[in-house]
């Protein structure tokens, strides 16, 4: 069993089908609606974690890297402080880790990255604005929120490849 | 803390503005307040924006809600950029430029007065992009700013997905609380009841029906645009509605561009720090110790 999905089982990468826009404007309206409502789980006082982040992680599997912008977008925008920045590349890694990868190897490229790029990415934009200046202190408060979405999002995957025979024909 | 997505009709400057130069507006003076550090300097910028939002007939109590639905979060914000500011760090080497320490016994957190300077500057910062952005939105539909980007060559197919996500955003909005109900009649005790290690397990037992019901209704938008021609033609489309500039928005766009070129002009002089400010304010202690 190979890492590596064979050209056949990946497609086209820069495919924008209709398919492909529905997963986008799904994904991306779902993860705007979950911040709009304010859902979230709250792991200390005043930190709460998103669950759209989760969306923002899974969904690029379906839609490809040019979904992954639309759902970036989307769940970027009704933040108070626009991180569109912080969402939009790291829903195209996600997309090109899910097109590349087959299952269960796609976990590996996955969980590094949330673990490194995500935090990376949220640290600087914490820096940037303000939010916690000191690069390491921003790495260890994003990583409590990772190390949360590491297990929902396996789960998830999990249990949507089992359950959606759509789910495991889009994502691998 | 979330944006409003909602257009207040009206018909004032701002809202007869062209949607490309306003999104430049609000992405010129993100930047300009990024790169500048100074409290009088963001507090000009914040005090145009207050303007433009009562030129253009909307409330500033209302474009403000969502900093005062966030109040003790922007208290912690100051309270956290105070303490760990570089300014603050750099000046609190020398004991003699320490005004008081958070915690005395210790002697430990000093705050300074470049410190507090720099914060407040940071904090404007804040508070500028969240005001601006939501004025923006108040006045701008959404179908607007996805015309904008169409116009700045964003393929149509992107826009097309991103209209349809913002018009899904209720039907989400609806599914979200329905299966929040029906979990929570089925036992289910929420996302934010018992330890972390539950509230972990009880994520999925929120987001798997949603996801579910995500994918279905993403076939059902792939069927419903296939229906309609989507894939005739998309490049050569023609539009109900197309954006068009005028004087107004020409006049506009030369102004953002004074705007660019005299900030870039003060960054060039080494104007825009914090320094300014504290220099006033040095000289204020001075006179008042005098």
């Amino acid at each position: 069993m190979g890492i590596f999905k064979t050209k056949e089982e990946r497609g086209s990468l820069w495919k924008f089908g209709s398919v492909q826009i529905g997963y986008a404007a799904a994904f991306g309206g779902l993860g705007f609606a979950l911040r709009a409502l304010g859902i979230g789980v709250p792991i200390a006082a005043g930190v709460l974690i998103d669950p759209r982040d989760v969306v923002s992680i899974i969904g690029p599997g379906f839609a490809g890297p040019i979904g992954a912008i639309i759902i970036g977008t989307l769940c970027a925008l009704p933040s108070a402080v626009f991180c569109v920045q912080v969402y939009v590349p790291l829903s195209i890694l996600w997309a090109l880790i899910f097109h590349y990868f087959k299952h269960p190897w796609y976990y590996v490229p996955l969980v590094a990255g949330l673990l490194v790029v995500w935090n990376w990415y949220w640290a600087v934009w914490f820096q940037i604005w303000g939010f916690l200046p000191e690069f390491w202190t921003a790495f260890i408060v994003s990583m409590t929120g990772t190390l949360l979405y590491i297990p929902a999002s396996i789960v998830l995957i999990e249990v949507l490849r089992r359950y959606s025979p759509t789910a495991k024909r889009m994502i691998g | 803390m979330a944006l409003k997505i909602e257009y207040v009709s009206g018909e004032s400057y701002l809202h007869k503005l062209d949607p490309r130069p306003k999104l430049l507006l609000f992405l010129i003076t993100t930047v300009i307040v990024i790169f500048f550090t100074d409290p009088i300097y963001a507090s000009i910028i914040l005090l145009a924006w207050i303007i433009l939002t009562r030129a253009s007939g909307i409330s500033v109590r209302k474009t403000a809600q969502i900093l005062k639905a966030s109040a003790p979060l922007l208290v912690l914000y100051m309270i956290i950029n105070t303490l760990t500011n570089p300014a603050n760090l750099e000046s609190a080497k020398d004991p003699a430029n320490v005004i008081f320490y958070l915690i005395p016994m210790s002697r430990w957190l000093p705050v300074t007065p470049q410190g507090l300077v720099y914060a407040t500057a940071i904090l404007i910062r804040f508070i500028i992009v969240v005001y601006s952005l939501q004025l923006i939105l108040f006045v701008t539909p959404v179908v607007d700013i996805i015309l904008a980007l169409v116009k700045w060559k964003a393929p149509p197919s992107l826009a097309l997905g991103t209209s349809i996500g913002f018009n899904f955003i209720p039907v989400f909005m609806n599914v979200a609380r329905s299966i929040m109900d029906a979990q929570l009649s089925r036992g289910w005790k929420g996302l934010s009841a018992g330890s972390l290690v539950e509230k972990v397990k009880a994520l999925p037992v929120f987001l798997v029906p949603l996801f579910l019901q995500g994918i279905d209704n993403a076939q059902k938008i792939a069927v419903a645009i296939e229906a309609r021609g989507f894939g005739y033609n998309i490049a050569k489309r023609t539009f109900r509605r197309d954006l068009c500039l005028n004087s107004i928005d020409y006049a506009t766009l030369t102004m953002e561009g004074l705007l660019i070129g005299g900030s870039a002009a003060l960054w060039y002089t080494g104007q825009g720090t914090f320094m300014f400010t504290y220099s006033l304010v040095e000289r204020l202690i001075s006179i008042l110790t005098v």
